[in-house]
């Protein structure tokens, strides 16, 4: 419950922006009100953190992810805005940055910019390259300088086309934290042209995440992309929630060992984790009427039938690890294949009760939640991200793939790992392509790479500069602090580096 | 370690790869292992899509690489220095074998690149860097060379006091080899 002091102290507070101020002052306010009612076990479970509904805020009021199908407004014009349909490039770009300014969402700004080479392909038609540089280059500058929030999130085509390859370049010339971007790559119509340019970018930047587009149409059909914090959803859709369970903290909060775990711990947590999505969700849709009310819901760019709610996971490393030792068995996860098959034991677990828990207003998924590995937040001190291997004890990048990647399947709403790379790298991208392509084959969904030699870390998902950083505290971005917190308390900048291969560099092939 | 237990190695990281390279200390010493290692990798439909590549100094007679070049890919040698006084100081051989295996491998076409270590001061003098370009042009105008530039992590302590090649040096290479 929000106190006096804790309004006074937002409102005095030198490190905030205005802007930051504004928000956080709106969070303080919804706090005043009861949160949505659930039983005693449950506030008790979210007390104590074991449960964790992500600070959402007591009431909702918008969803926490949100995708309005920028494609359709485009074509549409749209009536609140008093925009009629973008006709040509300086039209969708102006149109677009004021679609983004009147989104709602989680954290104030946009959590999806749209894939936007598919949105502006249409109309770059007869625009010569240098028109094409300049326009979209002011246009990149704005959404880092007017949504400084690194959960802001595009995708790009698996098709190579004129605006993918213009964006990659704007990437590695400007080296924004803004926007966060996802590759969709299909390894067929995706070209090696295409990921090579992909994986120079991420030496630069840290950018794209890579998502396997034919595994996420699959769970999601054709139109969904990855926002904010690798959340795969609907496009015209979103999650109304994500509440997580704390794996690490189930398993501490009762004594015993694999097998008690599995017939009454894990599944006494993951129905209060259940019953507190449940009753944020009827909260959102039945109490703050956000889906009457809202005009993206009233010019059909938002549909609640798209809808779902994300159950999120993590701390699964240290759950294994210390149910191994209860029950009297060697090796931790990502180093025993013991270890690492009680892991997938527990999330083909989650995922099999998830498949059967009805949830309201979650047709975009059957009636169901979606479930996701969750890549943490700044709290989290001792608990490792999602289903991912501790920071510093990862193996050497095959074992660590092979750790991982036989979760992704089960994870629809996205489960990020996070490899990282020395800058050697750098000098072979073409064997960085071959791991992306590999990675995908052995059933990866999405993840990132973190390259150890430039400006950019990947704290849970999303980007923060290490020079922001070392400008602590006055940052523009709000997502910097929460990187602050991670850097300081997780090791995040400690991840073992993976080598591939010499310092090497390449004359023109002929002398 | 046997051949079997390389190839399980190379089974398990197959789906990340699209080749092989030994290395060393120097392959061709264990030439008869390599032989082995890349005729099953050659031979064995399982692993029909990696390519086979040696990464060597060049210190090997044409018989070895005549065993090797039927399961061979490629071959990307070391040229330590062409003047063979530089390196005798740098190796403490000649380089006599070293420019032999260049152009044989080049003859039959086994010769992915060059790859050429320069350490300031030692062997990256102008004059030396266009000599070794003229030359390595008259075994083959479209021979490709790979610059190696010198670092002091983790060589042994004789080296340890060159200098590293700088930003200046290395435009300067590739200004005479490219």
């Amino acid at each position: 419950m929000t106190s006096l002091e804790d309004i006074r102290s937002m409102v005095t507070n030198p490190k905030y922006t205005y802007r930051q101020r504004v928000a956080g002052l709106a969070n303080l306010a919804e706090n005043l009100l009861d949160p949505p009612a659930v039983r005693k076990q449950c506030s008790d479970a979210l007390t104590n953190r074991i449960i964790c509904d992500m600070y959402e805020g007591s009431a909702p009021y918008r969803p926490r992810y949100l995708l309005p199908d920028y494609k359709k407004v485009l074509v549409n014009g749209s009536e609140f805005l008093e925009l009629p349909p973008a006709k040509d490039l300086d039209d969708a770009l102006a149109f677009l940055l004021i679609m983004y300014s009147a989104t709602p969402s989680i954290t104030g700004y946009p959590v999806y910019f749209g894939d936007l080479d598919t949105l502006l392909l249409p109309y770059v038609e007869g625009v010569v390259d240098e028109d094409l540089y300049s326009k979209l280059k002011r246009f990149w500058i704005s959404l880092d300088r007017m949504f400084p929030d690194a959960f802001a999130h595009t995708n790009l085509s698996p098709v190579y086309n004129r605006v993918s390859k213009m964006i990659l370049k704007l990437e590695r010339e400007l080296l924004q934290v803004v926007p966060n971007i996802s590759l969709k790559v299909d390894p067929t119509l995706t070209s090696d042209e295409y990921i090579l340019d992909a994986v120079k970018t991420v030496f630069a930047c840290g950018k794209p995440h890579f998502i396997n587009d034919p595994m996420m149409q699959s769970d999601l059909g054709p139109d969904y992309a990855a926002v904010s914090c690798y959340n795969s959803l609907k496009i015209g859709g979103g999650s109304h929630t994500l509440v997580r369970i704390n794996l690490k903290a189930t398993v501490d909060a009762a004594e015993g060992g694999v097998e008690p775990f599995f017939a009454a711990t894990l599944p006494y947590y993951l129905d209060l984790t259940a019953e507190l999505m449940e009753s944020r969700i009827l909260y959102l849709v039945e109490e703050s009427h956000f889906f009457e009310s809202n005009w993206l819901v009233a010019e059909g760019l938002l549909e609640l039938d798209k809808f779902s709610a994300m159950f999120g996971i993590f701390g699964l490393a240290e759950a294994v690890n210390t149910l191994m030792v209860r029950d009297g068995q060697e090796g931790t996860y990502g180093h025993s294949l013991l270890a690492d098959d009680l892991g997938y034991r527990i999330t083909s677990f989650i995922s099999a009760w998830v498949a059967e828990r009805k949830m309201p207003y979650c047709k975009g998924n059957n009636g169901f939640a979606f479930l996701h590995s969750q890549s943490g937040i700044d709290l989290d001190i001792g608990v490792t991200a999602g289903t991912r291997i501790p920071i510093g004890t990862e193996p050497s990048l095959i074992s660590h793939l092979k750790t991982v990647a036989r979760h992704h399947h089960l994870f629809q709403s996205g489960i990020s790992d996070v490899l990282s790379f020395d800058e050697t790298a750098v000098k072979n991208p073409q064997a960085v392509v071959d791991v992306i392509r590999g990675a995908f084959k052995s059933g990866m969904r999405d993840f990132t790479f973190n390259l150890d030699s430039n400006d950019f870390i990947r704290i849970t998902g999303y980007l923060v500069r290490k020079s922001d950083l070392a400008k602590m505290p006055s940052a523009r971005h709000s997502s910097t602090y929460l990187g602050a917190g991670s850097v300081a308390d997780s090791h995040v900048d400690q991840r073992i580096v993976k080598r591939v291969t010499s310092a090497e560099s390449s004359p023109s092939t002929s002398s | 370690m046997g051949v079997s237990e390389v190839l399980n190695d190379i089974r398990a990281a197959m789906p990340y790869i699209s080749g092989i390279t030994v290395s060393g200390g120097e392959a061709t010493v264990q030439h008869e292992f390599v032989v082995e290692l890349f005729s099953k990798i050659k031979q064995l439909p399982e692993f029909a899509h990696l390519t086979t590549f040696i990464d060597s100094n060049g210190n090997a007679s044409e018989s070895i690489w005549e065993s090797l070049a039927p399961f061979t890919d490629g071959v990307m040698l070391d040229l330590k220095a062409l003047d063979n006084a530089s390196h005798i100081a740098l190796t403490g051989s000649s380089n006599e074998v070293v420019l032999e295996s260049i152009k044989f491998l080049d003859s039959i076409k086994k010769l992915f690149e060059v790859r050429l270590l320069l350490v300031p001061g030692h062997n990256d003098s102008d004059e030396e860097l266009i000599k070794t370009a003229v030359w390595l042009k008259s075994v083959n105008p479209e021979m490709k060379i790979k610059i190696n530039a010198f670092k002091t992590h983790g060589v042994r302590a004789a080296a340890r006091d060159w200098s590293e090649v700088k930003e200046e040096d290395l435009l300067r290479y590739h200004s005479h080899l490219d």
